[in-house]
């Protein structure tokens, strides 16, 4: 009788010793544990952090009021500081998106402007040129660009080559004639396939690729192009689209 | 004999050759012969940044487009839609106007094309064969199941082995037993378990001793050690909302970390993207490699954005990611000092994430392991020895992490105009006895510049 007992008893502790062994393994859900609270819960706000816990208890009622303001969106018409040179490139963009930019491109309320492209395509780069603007602007170009235009510009970045996303034309090809304006149009609203980048590059970080793309276009980014001297070639791409500034150009919601 | 038979062979399948090469001839002149690899450099230069041949994209897919228009209008109309949408759709062609309203009413911007470079173009299209995905299913079998399985052989061995030893000690009581029944000797049946344990430990006090003293002493040391663990939180990898792949983005795709994490340069934070940066891709993409549809769809439901109608329905919702590295309120840091003044890669804190899955607190040993054996990568240069996201591990990095001061001032470059460390460069010009201190070992460390400052951090 006594041998199954200790049978039993042998088997618990077993059993005991195996749990409290496999507890030791770390659960990567659970970030570790703390001391006391090391302020980790941030009384002031920072970004990315849940607040629905207030003084150790969560609170369902804040979760909800929070969860619509997860990420909060800036003020409307606010001008980001940028340190010394504020004002110099995040001046608001003068030029509208395109008609429709808000269905297409998901840029809700921004002002819209058929001849907004028109408008933008003589505009001239602000930003003095520079070996080091066009260094600049490389490794923007590199970082932002490159993934699906590809190193040298040819379209051929990695994501066109799986196929499931369509290649921009070369900028030494299809590309070589848009001005340096119609790029940062371009960038700042997208077009086609290519979204908006205006959340990413700031006005000076765009008008810096501007001149990078130039050079891979083939033509001389240092070249300051006048409305006199180009205006001449217009294509006549826009022939057919008659240049009408819309009315309602605020048509967003 | 052989020669002959060889010739014959010959005539046969020059031949076949001929007939096939005929037929197939005929074939093509109903389907309008084009030159494919001239059609795909035209495709390329004038159609591929809003077409793709086998799945509608800006435009719609153009595999079977020939045919369609045939269909439904006529094929002459199928070359001046080409040619100049807007003037077939202001004419009232019945079928233009029901694309032009399917697609949202985007015109196509006119092409100058002729009939036979259209022709060039379509025999690319029909004979495109999408790329062959080489990254499919190589993600979902992470190193992490297997070790998992391994490790759960290991832990029925030891039950098992422990079950053994177990019934081995009741069998070899069970049967001193009988032989001290044989043997006439007494049995003490009151003798309860815990009287019998004691016993058996008094009578082997020599080894019991040992085992327990080892025993005692493991314990020790496993508790010390899980008492380091405390404020270490290393391994974190919280579930996140959105089943993201940093290995199929940063190290297939070859995008950028600052593509994405855009602000590490100007910003505290690195920031997660919003959704319009994931939308820059995923407009287009609405099938992932690893997760299909149903991931994607999740940033679709953000963004407000609606696959069928191809438009932005401006119905807006966040995504809840979860924070992984975190730091307490006591402790200032700045990404954009760290990597734009400092000029340090992403790597050196975060690990190689081209190689995982979901954002994880990286431990030492992965941190000093990036690039080893990796010929495509650079290694870390500085190799830790304190726990991530502790304050010895930024001590020692601080230390350790050299700053070329002279190199990084802007030649005649002002005070306000210089770079970060080329005016504490012009500084210690100015006082050049501790700016000797400095160079004793040839090189100014960051906590000589003041990294081991305490009010640099904590204030």
């Amino acid at each position: 009788m006594t041998m199954e007992v200790k049978n039993i008893k042998k088997l618990g502790i077993v059993a005991l010793m195996a749990g409290a062994m496999l507890s030791c393994k770390g659960d990567e859900q659970s970030p570790g544990m703390e001391y006391m609270p090391d302020m980790y819960r941030s009384p002031a706000v920072e970004g990315y952090w849940d607040y629905a816990e207030i003084q150790g208890k969560y609170s369902e009622d804040a979760y909800n009021k929070l969860f619509e303001k997860y990420s909060f969106a800036p003020p409307a018409g606010t001008i980001p500081y940028a340190g010394p040179h504020a004002g110099k490139e995040d001046m608001p963009y003068e030029h509208g998106a395109p008609i429709g930019a808000d269905k297409t491109h998901g840029l809700y309320g921004v002002r819209q402007d058929s001849a907004g492209i028109l408008n933008a395509k003589w505009d001239k780069n602000p930003i003095a040129f520079s070996d080091e603007a066009l260094k600049d602007g490389q490794v923007l170009y590199e970082r932002f660009c490159s993934h699906c235009h590809g190193m040298e510009g040819a379209g051929d970045g990695a994501i066109p080559g799986t196929g499931k996303f369509p290649a921009p034309g070369a900028f030494s090809g299809p590309l070589k004639d848009k001005t340096g304006g119609e790029i940062f149009y371009t960038i700042t609203y997208g077009k086609g396939a290519m979204g908006s980048h205006a959340s990413q590059l700031n006005k000076e970080e765009r008008w810096k690729v501007v001149y990078y793309v130039q050079k891979l276009q083939g033509n001389d980014p240092g070249a300051e192009t006048t409305s006199d001297t180009v205006a001449v070639d217009q294509p006549a791409v826009q022939d057919d689209a008659p240049i009408v500034p819309e009315e309602n150009a605020h048509n967003t919601h | 004999m052989k020669i002959y038979s060889s010739f014959i062979s010959q005539r046969f399948r020059l031949l076949t050759l001929t007939v096939f090469s005929i037929l197939s001839f005929s074939y093509n002149i109903h389907a309008q012969d084009g030159d494919a690899a001239a059609g795909e450099q035209l495709f390329q230069a004038n159609c591929s940044s809003c077409h793709l041949p086998h799945m509608d994209a800006t435009g719609p897919a153009l595999k079977g487009a020939r045919e369609r228009w045939i269909e439904n209008s006529s094929e002459e109309n199928f070359y001046a839609w080409i040619k100049n949408s807007k003037k077939l759709i202001d004419a009232g062609e019945p079928y233009a106007n029901s694309i032009y309203k399917e697609w949202n009413k985007t015109a196509m911007t006119p092409q100058a094309l002729t009939n036979e470079q259209i022709d060039d173009i379509f025999a690319y299209v029909e004979e495109y064969q999408p790329p062959v995905s080489e990254t499919a299913s190589t993600d979902a079998v992470g190193v992490g199941g297997e070790e998992e399985g391994s490790d759960a052989i290991w832990w029925i061995i030891g039950v098992l082995l422990i079950v053994v030893v177990g019934a081995a000690g009741t069998v070899r009581g069970q049967l001193s037993k009988i032989a001290k029944v044989q043997a006439g000797e007494p049995i003490d049946e009151s003798e309860t378990v815990v009287q019998g344990a004691r016993r058996w430990a008094w009578n082997n006090r020599g080894w019991f001793g040992v085992v327990v003293l080892v025993v005692v002493v493991a314990l020790l040391t496993a508790g010390m050690m899980d008492l380091m663990k405390i404020g270490v939180f290393e391994d974190y990898q919280p579930e996140q909302p959105i089943e993201y792949s940093h290995k199929l983005h940063a190290g297939d795709l070859a995008i950028d970390c600052k593509y994405c994490h855009n602000a590490v340069t100007k910003s505290k934070h690195a920031t997660i993207p919003t959704v319009n940066v994931c939308m820059n891709c995923h407009k287009q993409v609405a099938e992932g490699t690893n997760t299909g549809t149903a991931e994607i769809d999740k940033i679709y439901a953000a963004a407000g954005w609606d696959k069928a109608t191809k438009t932005y329905s401006g119905k807006t919702q966040p995504i809840q990611w979860v924070k992984v590295h975190n730091l307490p309120d006591h402790v200032y840091f700045n990404h954009s000092q760290h990597v734009e003044v400092g000029g340090i890669d992403c790597a050196q804190c975060h690990g190689d994430m081209k190689r995982e899955t979901v954002a994880r607190v990286m431990s030492t040993e992965d941190l000093n392991n990036v690039g080893v054996n990796n010929p495509d990568q650079e290694e870390n240069p500085i190799k830790f020895t304190r726990p991530t996201l502790t304050m010895g591990w930024c001590i020692e990095c601080h230390q350790l992490s050299n700053v070329d001061v002279a190199g990084s001032h802007i030649p005649g470059a002002d005070e306000s105009e210089d770079s970060y460390y080329g005016v504490i460069h012009q500084r210690l010009l100015k006082d050049k006895e501790t700016y000797q201190k400095y160079l004793e070992d040839d090189a100014v460390s960051v906590a000589e510049l003041g990294g081991w400052e305490c009010a640099k951090c904590h204030y």
